[in-house]
């Protein structure tokens, strides 16, 4: 693997408003990640016995699905370069990071909206 | 019959109150290990596998960071594909990640007490564990702080299944051979090292089937 390197990165601050659902489908042969947002029900459907998996077209394959906060930016979502607060944590969702990836680190480390990372 | 491993699925990740993922539990005699490593700030209040509610361990380990590990298992889950839950008593970062045995004691599937270190920067970070049956497999929960890890050494070696930002999943990929007392372990490269492990039990009439040769660490993370 290659040697990381200590980079320090500009981060916005993102607030949690709420919690949503949220399906992930992951291509196998570009590895691109595709997030697609369902119902409480289609959620709770998922840990019935014999459940139906979600499918999306295009080759992309479920891989996960979650009850994930929902923050106040324009979609939702995680932008590029943003972070919360959840307690004495940070969650930090970086350009290069998939969608539903995020790094975890102390709130603390994040001082004037940077932050080092090691990438 | 002799422990064998089924299947595993790789480090899921979420921001949030629960996580689902498919996992594909084949053969006679299983058991599902399901690992939920959770922020600080919540903890796991429940895990289901095709909905039905699996059991924690009595022992949790705690990272640096404050992350919880506790395993959850479950005797003869169901066969083909079905669905992990895993669900916190508040919104934080959680991953998830679970491997399934065959050739598994359907009465008591966990021999002895599991163990633990924290903290430690000796490697390998090492648990002592006492089997009293033979043939049992050691399974890990660990955490590396700096540097990088990799399988352990000697009979105890855990070979790590599952690895994301420093931590995950291992087991030994083998019978513990006779009854005892084994160190079970993972190697650090630097920083500190956080170890829980269990012995699980093989079903009545098991056989000894030795481990495969450990060959240097191909698995640098």
């Amino acid at each position: 693997m290659p040697e990381k390197t200590l980079q320090t990165r500009n981060v916005k601050k993102l607030n949690v408003v709420g919690l949503r659902c949220a399906h992930y489908f992951k291509h196998p042969g570009t590895q691109d990640v595709v997030k697609v947002f369902c119902s409480d029900e289609e959620y709770d459907a998922l840990a019935l016995p014999n459940p139906i998996n979600p499918t999306h077209g295009g080759g992309y394959v479920w891989v996960k699905s979650a009850r994930e906060v929902l923050l106040d930016s324009a979609d939702g979502d995680f932008e590029p370069d943003s972070y919360i607060e959840l307690g004495e944590k940070a969650v930090i969702h970086l350009a290069e990071n998939k969608k539903g990836e995020a790094i975890e680190t102390e709130k603390t480390e994040i001082i004037d909206s940077k932050v080092d990372v090691w990438l | 019959m002799a422990i064998a491993l089924d299947a595993f699925t790789d480090i899921q990740t979420t921001t949030g109150t629960s996580l689902t993922f498919s996992h594909t539990c084949g053969g006679s005699d299983r058991l599902l290990n399901v690992l939920p490593i959770v922020a600080s700030g919540a903890t796991a209040s429940g895990v289901t596998y095709n909905s039905v509610a699996m059991t924690a361990g009595g022992t949790t380990m705690t990272d640096e960071s404050s992350r919880t590990y506790t395993f959850w298992y479950l005797v003869a889950p169901a066969t083909g594909a079905n669905n992990v839950v895993i669900s916190v008593t508040a919104s934080v970062f959680i991953r998830g990640t679970c491997a399934s045995y065959t050739g598994v004691d359907q009465t008591t599937p966990i021999n002895g007490s599991l163990g633990k270190i924290e903290n430690t920067a000796t490697s390998p970070v090492n648990v002592n564990l006492t089997s009293t049956v033979a043939d049992t497999w050691a399974i890990g929960a660990f955490r590396s702080d700096a540097g990088t890890q990799s399988d352990g050494t000697g009979a105890g070696a855990l070979t790590l299944r599952a690895v994301a930002n420093s931590l995950g999943y291992a087991d030994t990929n083998g019978s513990l051979g006779t009854t005892g007392t084994e160190g079970i372990n993972f190697q650090i490269s630097s920083g500190n090292g956080w170890l829980l492990a269990a012995l699980i039990a093989p079903s009545a009439g098991a056989t000894f089937q030795p481990r495969p040769l450990a060959i240097g660490n191909p698995m640098m993370y």
